[in-house]
């Protein structure tokens, strides 16, 4: 079952006396599965954020069929495993960061031992915990963001829904952003992001829906979309000239024309996250937020039986999307053999998880 | 019910970090602290009880309830308006859930508030009063006469239906109703010159009254009899009459001689032991001035029992929760009002409707009194046309909205002693709380389903 799903769903804002004035939405459909990070891309009123309102009940379909994990949007029992980030944070100004999780995880009904341990985990993965005493309205717009995140992880959801996550955020704030979002994703949480910063996009993201006046112009994987299949770029470190013109000569007599060739440039985010983390290093003081440290246990345990599997297979689950296995294929498969035992005794019934 | 908490103390927190309540709570206190400073009272011990109690305590209500009104409208329009409401909806909170958190917020602020104004006005009472500032009569006086809750016992009301509409019927017979006036009104006037008829005691005449006293009124060791004469058609400085005080089944009669200025309210006390028997009590006026002078006792608020049932402290608190119980009923209206328009419009709705409900007192008196006559008339004039029948019928609808704003001053009441049964404090929290504020909830519920809270004019 997917965790979200739109059909045909088209959303006609209506002026006073009930006339259509703007048809914001037309027609979408789609689908965002399960453990996925979904982006929705388009231009301003391209209709994204009109569809991520729709998403989470705060707007009403004109047309169409929507349910998010099985339910109507509406229904205050699927809104119990969403957790959203707004556009701008709509927080409350007079409260401290600890007033504002606590008051949140109420609403989802924990108890307060919990409500403190996940604000305190919180709080330290998105390093505010030096600022927890002060009062939300005085935070730039980069922490107030960050306690905007804060908010919609408290309950440990199942979709998490970010609406231009990254806005307002610092390029470091912006990586340790898009750090989290994976490490959501790897740990079994679906994502959708709205957004129009599409490095950002394309960096997280699983698959993407382009969307252009109200409807989706484009949709699959990122890999998929952006694949230019007419094309090939081989990487390899510097070579002596004399190697060199020996491999362009064979490139020209296998093209017929002359290959480009360039230096690879270094991208910006990574350069400037190199000079903010030497200078971090020389003792440089900041009255912003602080590194994040790592991610709140509670996001690191496992929710559901059949989560605990990437949970039991460490070097799984550390390694980097693409990265080599560092253990050997027989370690490997006994792990996977332990997990699945593990996994098999955790759905067993009376089990008690 | 934690969320329904978690919202009622974010709310309270809201309310206190608006500068607009603060303001108001700023003016209560300054109110409560000066007017008892500030405005003079007649000099007597019961003129200053009425001052502390009944003003200071009337103006803390006042500003609560501006205070309640600009908060609890506040409390979801302008959560709406500053999209706060997106983080709040988007998570697992019903519309009640939201507007009971609200709104218990609101109450749970509005209380505590009003029990610290309650407790500084019986401090200050209490100190003005203590021991060594009143000399022996006027601390007996306050004992005794006005820091008491006694229940108010009006006589059963004098029939005149009967005698109206057989005067009615004989000038309609003879063809002497004026043509130039309404059934009704005619209805009216004969009914009114029947009530001062039987209200007037003429020169050397008695007029009796029957009281049927309540059960915890039966065994009270003093009543009191406070009357207004209306107007005496002659009018010389003191007028003399006699009253007569017995049992309707016999026994004893007690006697007490009268002698007063015309004008103003009097009153006098039976003790209760000079009463013997039980059942209702007959009391009797024999006008025994010797000039030929004839007494008009007021047809509204002609006589009136008082008698002793309780103590002043608990009829204090009643009349706290019923002041607290319209507060709350303010604060559903205002909630209600906020989920469905945007903050200014909203005020002013709740405004206008507190401006009707304050009339309340006179639509009702006007639909009961109008339905009555109506009622009255014989039915060869009763069918008045389809005009008087929609004022009627808008009366009587009006009646219905406004029931619930339906009290006596429960402030006036404790200042003047007067008692507060619980079974009026359960009546109100059921007709106030219970079934209006209940309905408010569900209209406000009903609203915030269908209303989409992220539209781009929100």
């Amino acid at each position: 079952m997917p965790v979200v799903e739109a059909r045909a769903v088209t959303k006609v804002f209506r002026d006073f006396w009930r006339r259509p004035k703007v048809r914001a939405v037309d027609g979408i459909s789609f689908e965002v599965r399960r453990g996925e990070v979904f982006g929705l891309l388009g231009p301003n009123g391209s209709g994204k954020s009109t569809t991520l309102k729709m998403i989470l009940g705060l707007l009403h379909p004109t047309r169409g069929q929507l349910a998010v994990l099985g339910r109507s949007p509406r229904e205050v029992r699927a809104k119990a495993r969403v957790g959203y980030l707004p556009e701008e944070s709509y927080l409350y100004p007079y409260l401290t960061p600890d007033e504002t999780l606590d008051f949140y995880g109420r609403l989802f009904d924990l108890n307060a031992q919990e409500r403190k341990q996940r604000t305190a985990q919180l709080l330290e993965m998105l390093g505010l915990q030096h600022a927890r005493h002060r009062t939300v309205g005085e935070f730039s717009k980069g922490m107030a963001r960050r306690i905007g995140l804060a908010q919609a992880l408290i309950n440990d959801p199942d979709l998490v829904v970010l609406d231009e996550p990254t806005s307002g955020l610092d390029p470091l704030g912006c990586r340790q952003v898009k750090d989290l979002i994976l490490t959501l994703a790897k740990r079994g949480k679906t994502i959708l992001v709205s957004s129009h910063q599409l490095a950002d996009v394309e960096d997280v993201c699983d698959r993407v829906a382009i969307l252009y006046s109200g409807r989706i112009q484009a949709m699959g994987s990122v890999q998929s979309l952006l694949e230019d299949t007419h094309q090939c770029r081989v990487t390899f470190p510097d070579l002596p000239a004399a190697s060199m013109a020996r491999l362009l000569a064979a490139f020209r007599d296998a093209l017929g024309t002359e290959p480009g060739i360039e230096h690879p440039r270094r991208d910006l985010e990574q350069f400037f996250l190199d000079v903010v983390e030497k200078a971090r290093r020389a003792g440089g003081e900041s009255s912003g937020a602080a590194p994040t440290q790592g991610v709140a246990a509670y996001l690191k345990t496992p929710a559901r039986p059949e989560d605990a599997l990437q949970q039991l297979l460490p070097q799984a689950a550390a390694a980097p999307a693409g990265a080599p296995p560092t253990a050997t294929p027989e370690a490997q498969a006994a792990a996977l053999r332990e997990a699945d035992e593990k996994l098999q005794q955790l759905l067993k019934p009376g089990s008690g998880t | 019910m934690r969320s329904v908490w978690a919202i009622a103390l974010l709310s309270l927190r809201t309310a206190v970090r608006s500068r607009v309540v603060i303001g108001l709570l700023s003016i209560l206190v300054l109110g409560v602290i000066g007017i008892p400073l500030t405005v003079k009272s007649d000099g007597t011990l019961a003129g200053y009880v009425q001052i502390l109690v009944r003003y200071t305590l009337g103006f803390a209500m006042g500003v609560l309830l501006l205070a309640t009104v600009w908060a609890g409208c506040a409390a979801v329009a302008s959560e709406i308006q500053r999209k706060q409401i997106h983080l709040l909806v988007t998570k697992p909170v019903s519309g009640a859930q939201l507007w009971l958190g609200k709104w218990l917020g609101l109450v749970i602020l509005n209380t505590l508030v009003l029990a610290v104004c309650a407790l500084v006005t019986y401090g200050l009472l209490r100190w003005n009063t203590r021991a060594g500032q009143l000399n022996a009569a006027d601390a007996q006086k306050l004992a005794g006469e006005i820091m008491v809750a006694r229940a108010r016992v009006p006589p059963a009301p004098f029939a005149v239906e009967q005698r109206v509409k057989e005067r009615f019927a004989e000038l309609q017979q003879r063809g002497e109703l004026p043509t130039n006036m309404p059934p009704t009104a005619i209805y009216q006037a004969l009914f009114t010159a029947a009530q001062v008829e039987t209200h007037t005691v003429a020169p050397g005449g008695k007029i009796t009254w029957r009281f049927a006293l309540p059960a915890a009124c039966e065994r009270a060791p003093a009543f009191q009899l406070r009357y207004n004469l209306a107007a005496a058609l002659q009018a010389p400085l003191n007028i003399r009459g006699r009253w007569v005080v017995r049992r309707e089944r016999g026994g004893e009669a007690c006697e007490i001689a009268a002698d007063h200025p015309a004008q103003g309210q009097h009153s006098l006390t039976v003790p209760g032991t000079a009463l013997a028997g039980e059942g209702a009590l007959l009391v009797e006026y024999a006008n025994v001035n010797q000039e030929g002078l004839s007494l008009l006792f007021d047809t509204q608020t002609g006589l009136t029992m008082l008698v002793p049932v309780g103590g002043w402290l608990s009829n204090y608190l009643r009349a706290l929760l019923i002041s607290d119980c319209l507060l709350a009923l303010v604060a559903a209206l205002s909630i209600t009002a906020g989920s469905l328009f945007s903050l200014p419009v909203a005020a002013f709705v709740v405004f206008q409707l507190l401006i009707m409900f304050s009339t309340a007192g006179m639509i009702h008196s006007l639909a009961t009194r109008e339905a009555g006559f109506v009622a009255a008339l014989p039915d060869m004039v009763r069918t008045t046309g389809w005009l008087s029948e929609a004022v009627s019928g808008f009366y009587r609808g009006l009646e219905v909205l406004i029931m619930p704003m339906q009290n006596d001053d429960p402030l006036a009441m404790v200042a003047t002693g007067e008692w507060i049964a619980w079974p009026v404090v359960a009546w109100t929290f059921a007709k106030q709380i219970v079934v209006t504020s209940g309905l408010l909830l569900l209209v406000a519920v009903a609203a915030l389903r269908r209303r989409e809270l992220a539209l781009p004019t929100e």
